[in-house]
């Protein structure tokens, strides 16, 4: 299939341009797209990207499982981030006792430096957060500095609102990210087993299938057989219906006895006459309707090409009004000129092709005609005299005569 | 009393065309309609008194009835087994001109409106009815009507029974359940969105294609056994007879059908009304089932049916609707032809000419153009 032929000439062509087209932008854009949904958008493209160590270490925590490391750590809380911010609140003497007593008592940070401190990855992502947040600090700091006269409460209000701004989403973000990489994993768990369900489905159709056309014309003979056996039953129930009927009406009496449909109906339960597809058939395999007394192939069809509208012939016609002679017009269908203007046509449909347009039309200018050699073009047959002609010819083309 | 051979063809539906005093159309099924092709004929009626066919199509199914169209003197449709309806134009030969296929299961019965003469509805046994245009390929409107278990032909214990299977042979073996089919729909010739349907659980419904719920009329007519044709009166427009397996025809007066008892959708009508109203009159006399009801459209009081007791017999309806006492107690079957030797199936009145020409035809193979005045 050549990619320059824009129309498709198959199905299959049309998929294979549908699944040869460069879609890496898309892609591109969707992931992009899918991990600002599970974390801080410069995560992974700041260089931190998922490494094979990495997700060694996360398959070891996932198989010892949270629950199984949880007490082991229970006991000895690390308090590295509180450190961490302790030394950058240094900066800050103002408020940095508020902020440690905040972080003392700030329940939503402390399960996560409970529940992995030794993974690398909580620490880059860890260090990250701190990144930004010695980068919001030290804007923060020259704020204060220049505003040495502010007073003490709005900075510490104000590195209240920061810190507040930032103890939830530090959990929350780290707890979505440890979803997200799970769901991603089992996701490419999930897409092989399904493919393998898949397939081994697939196997099993194919395997029926095949057991299925094997076996058809069997269970298709048990049909038929079954269809006849119901139809004979049928039959029987239907001929006794009506041969057990007692009339004091002679007439109807005899009627049912020589009924033909009660003969065919005794003949279908007797299994002398049976279904074959779409016929009755004898015990010879002969169609029952061949053998009617006037047998099918006598009646004579009518031509449909015949006109259907006999030309009306008068009832009391006199012999000498009848008219011997044949309707020359006797061809030609009730309507058939209807379309038919200009003489010549109409004779031309009437002779029977007969006429020709040379007959009616002079064909002087046939000179004109440059696709044959004139030497090769017949002379057309006069029916006059060459002279006599020719005195016609000059009367026909003599321009000056008037 | 005129005959013609479908040779080969066992007569279902025969109509007179609405444009042509000499043209009939007959639909026709081989092997009585139970397995194989069918054939729709045209026939014309010569001066000299003899029938001859004009046209004929095949069709891979057996056409079940036929309807001549009322806005186009050259075109019939015709119901067809495998549940499509085909419309055939008589300059057209060998093809339809036109194929529906919608239904899943045989379709019955094709009338045209009388009134609107742009649409027709067919009647199929998988429990719906189809209004049609000729000129759109799909239906316009589905009619169908939630199932009642609790009459004769359908009764609780063998309907209602959840499948046992999936297996389309263990299916099969089931009885055949015949409650849900629609053998007829009629379009009323007085009103241009009223039409009166019966079932194979013995109802008569009377619908109104127009409302958002279209069931107005629902009742048990035939003592429960299935009830097989209906027509309008001509001249009354609250007037409808029906026929049925009970071997009567019934004639009914629908002012006098209560609607109290008019069932929910969900709910099956109530065990007493399987006695179902009281009819204005019945006409007993057929031995069989009574396969057709045609109301002469020359006489508000006369009717003939056909019967699977190969008859046709010609009725005459005496029962006042206006005071119900004051019958004259000398109506009833006024003429039996029984030249049919086979099952009766089709018949229809002639509106041209002289009153009371009649056209049927039936197993035996055979149309028959008769005077229903003249039986002895």
């Amino acid at each position: 299939m050549d990619a320059s032929s824009c129309g498709p000439s198959s199905a299959l062509a049309n998929l294979s341009k549908h699944t040869q087209r460069d879609n890496t932008l898309q892609n591109e854009y969707a992931a992009k797209n899918a991990q600002l949904r599970t974390g801080p958008a410069g995560f992974r493209q700041n260089g931190n990207a998922v490494d094979a160590r990495l997700n060694a270490e996360f398959h070891n925590f996932q198989g010892n499982g949270l629950g199984a490391e949880f007490p082991a750590f229970a006991g000895t809380p690390s308090f590295q981030q509180q450190a961490q911010h302790l030394n950058q609140q240094q900066f800050q003497p103002n408020n940095a006792g508020w902020v440690q007593d905040f972080s003392g008592l700030s329940i939503s940070n402390q399960p996560q430096q409970v529940g992995h401190p030794q993974s690398d990855w909580h620490q880059q992502f860890l260090q990250q957060q701190q990144h930004h947040h010695q980068q919001q600090q030290f804007e923060q700091q020259n704020i204060q500095q220049g505003q040495q006269f502010a007073p003490n409460y709005a900075s510490s209000a104000f590195s209240m609102n920061m810190r507040t701004n930032l103890s939830t989403p530090l959990y929350a973000q780290q707890q979505v990210q440890t979803g997200a990489s799970l769901t991603e994993h089992q996701e490419i768990h999930k897409m092989e087993q399904e493919k393998q369900l898949f397939d081994s489905h697939f196997d099993q159709l194919e395997k029926e299938l095949n057991q299925q056309s094997q076996e058809k014309p069997e269970v298709e003979v048990q049909v038929d057989k079954v269809e006849n056996e119901q139809f004979a039953e049928t039959a029987r129930q239907i001929e006794n219906s009506l041969r057990q009927f007692d009339t004091a009406d002679a007439a109807t009496k005899a009627k049912i006895e020589n009924s033909d449909f009660l003969k065919l109906m005794s003949s279908i339960s007797n299994k002398q006459v049976v279904l074959d597809g779409d016929k009755l058939v004898d015990s010879t395999g002969q169609d029952i309707r061949e053998n009617v007394n006037e047998p099918l192939q006598q009646i004579s069809r009518p031509d449909y090409h015949d006109p259907i509208h006999d030309i009306p012939v008068p009832q009391e016609a006199r012999p000498e009004q009848i008219n011997k002679l044949p309707d020359p017009l006797s061809h030609m269908q009730d309507g058939s000129l209807g379309d038919v203007y200009d003489a010549l046509s109409a004779a031309k449909v009437v002779s029977g092709g007969q006429v020709k347009t040379g007959d009616w039309v002079d064909e002087d200018d046939e000179w004109l005609d440059m696709t044959t050699p004139s030497i090769s073009r017949p002379k057309k047959a006069s029916i006059m005299a060459d002279h006599w002609q020719e005195v016609y010819d000059d009367y026909r083309n003599d321009d000056d005569f008037h | 009393m005129l005959p013609f051979r479908t040779r080969g063809y066992n007569g279902y539906g025969v109509q007179y065309s609405p444009y042509f005093d000499n043209k009939l159309a007959v639909a026709t099924a081989a092997n009585y309609g139970l397995v194989g092709n069918g054939r729709l004929f045209i026939l014309n009626i010569e001066p000299n008194g003899t029938i001859v066919e004009q046209t004929s199509w095949e069709t891979q199914d057996g056409l079940f009835d036929l309807a001549w169209s009322e806005v186009h003197e050259n075109q019939v449709t015709a119901a067809s087994g495998d549940g499509s309806i085909k419309l055939f134009d008589l300059t057209v030969g060998q093809f339809p001109v036109m194929n529906w296929k919608e239904h899943t299961r045989e379709v019955f019965s094709v009338n045209w409106n009388l009134v609107d003469k742009t649409n027709f509805i067919s009647a199929s046994w998988d429990g719906s009815m189809k209004v049609w245009s000729p000129q759109r390929p799909d239906s316009l409107l589905t009619l169908s009507h939630a199932q009642d278990f609790t009459t004769k032909s359908s009764p609780v214990e063998s309907t209602a029974r959840p499948p046992l299977s999936h297996q389309q042979q263990h299916q099969q073996s089931q009885h055949v359940n015949t409650a849900n089919c629609i053998y007829n729909a009629t379009f009323s010739p007085h009103s241009p969105s009223t039409v009166v349907s019966v079932n194979g659980s013995s109802h008569v419904q009377i619908w109104d294609i127009r409302a958002p719920r279209p069931l107005q009329i629902d009742y048990v007519a035939h003592g429960g056994l299935e009830a097989l044709s209906c027509d309008w009166n001509k001249y009354k427009p609250t007037i409808i007879a029906s026929a049925g397996t009970d071997k009567s025809v019934r004639i009914w007066d629908l002012r006098m059908i209560t609607k109290i008892d008019q069932p929910h959708a969900h709910a099956p009508m109530p065990a007493y009304h399987i006695r179902g109203p009281t009819p204005l009159n019945e006409l007993l006399g057929h031995q069989f089932a009574v396969r057709k009801v045609q109301w002469s459209p020359h006489d508000g009081q006369e009717l003939i049916s056909t019967s699977y007791d190969m008859s046709v017999r010609v009725w005459r309806d005496e029962s006042n609707e206006r005071a119900r006492f004051l019958n004259m107690k000398n109506g009833g079957c006024k003429g039996v032809m029984g030249q049919h030797k086979e099952f009766v199936i089709g018949c229809d009145y002639s509106l041209w000419g002289e009153p009371g020409w009649v056209a049927s035809t039936g197993w035996d193979e055979m149309v028959y153009v008769w005077d229903s005045k003249r039986l002895q």
